[in-house]
């Protein structure tokens, strides 16, 4: 992977076949958390007052995954090999970074979920079933990219 | 005869808009994040500043708030308003909630 500042907070990343293959396959699990999974107060300690704005907020929550789902399917389908066909050139600006980190978010967010929400100390002294892998990878990888977007936005 | 002369002192107009009158007496809810494991420190400096508006080292002090002493208070709010920035942060996926002040 390769990064160049183009300045004013836009940046280009230089994906190899593989890096954006590995990409791609995680930004179509989208979305990973449930869309009613937060609440606007503590779930022991339900304010009466708010009962119906949250439920307007988990109605919204799938609405705004619904929309982000298909802006996925746009972005994957708008990202074309340079003529080498050796390299994915994906150009970003601060909103489209903004995008695409939250949209990872979402995925480490829901794989961490699925797996029981380990704490940080079990996630590398657990013993994982096979299939529990693919979660972890996809965890761990949308945290790196993560990263890398968060340091070009700095 | 009495004679009705009329008030001493006539009403005003309160220099205050609508809305911050309105602001100003239901600024009643507390927006907080809580500590989880998963959310990485950046990111969650980097949507205080997304959300709030504030400065990288006013969305630090929050996010260490919230790492080290397991929540923040964000800021005060009217209902409304706090439900827009709860909303706002859960689209992110931070745990956030809000809670009428005491």
């Amino acid at each position: 992977m390769k990064l160049i500042r183009k300045g004013d907070g836009r940046f280009d990343m230089a994906l190899d076949v593989e890096e954006w293959q590995a990409l791609k396959k995680l930004v179509s699990q989208y979305p990973k958390t449930p869309a009613d999974h937060h609440s606007l107060t503590c779930k022991d300690e339900p304010d009466p007052d708010l009962k119906d704005s949250d439920d307007w907020l988990k109605e919204s929550g799938s609405v705004h995954q619904a929309q982000r789902h298909r802006q996925i399917r746009a972005w994957i389908d708008s990202i074309h090999p340079d003529q080498d066909e050796a390299t994915y050139k994906i150009e970003f600006d601060p909103s489209k970074a903004d995008w695409l980190i939250e949209i990872l978010n979402d995925i480490r967010v829901g794989c961490w979920l699925s797996l029981g929400c380990p704490a940080p100390e079990d996630l590398t002294e657990a013993e994982w079933r096979e299939e529990d892998w693919p979660t972890l990878w996809a965890m761990e990888i949308s945290g790196m990219y993560q990263s890398v977007l968060l340091k070009c936005l700095m | 005869m009495f004679v009705n002369a009329g008030p001493m002192v006539l009403p005003g107009i309160d220099p205050r808009s609508d809305q911050q009158t309105k602001e100003f007496l239901d600024s009643g809810y507390l927006v907080i994040c809580w500590d989880d494991p998963i959310n990485l420190m950046d990111y969650v400096t980097h949507v205080f500043q997304k959300v709030f508006g504030w400065n990288r080292a006013k969305a630090e002090h929050h996010m260490m708030e919230v790492h080290q002493q397991g929540k923040s208070l964000l800021t005060r709010a009217s209902m409304e308003t706090a439900e827009h920035y709860v909303h706002q942060l859960h689209r992110y996926n931070l745990h956030a909630t809000m809670e009428k002040a005491e």
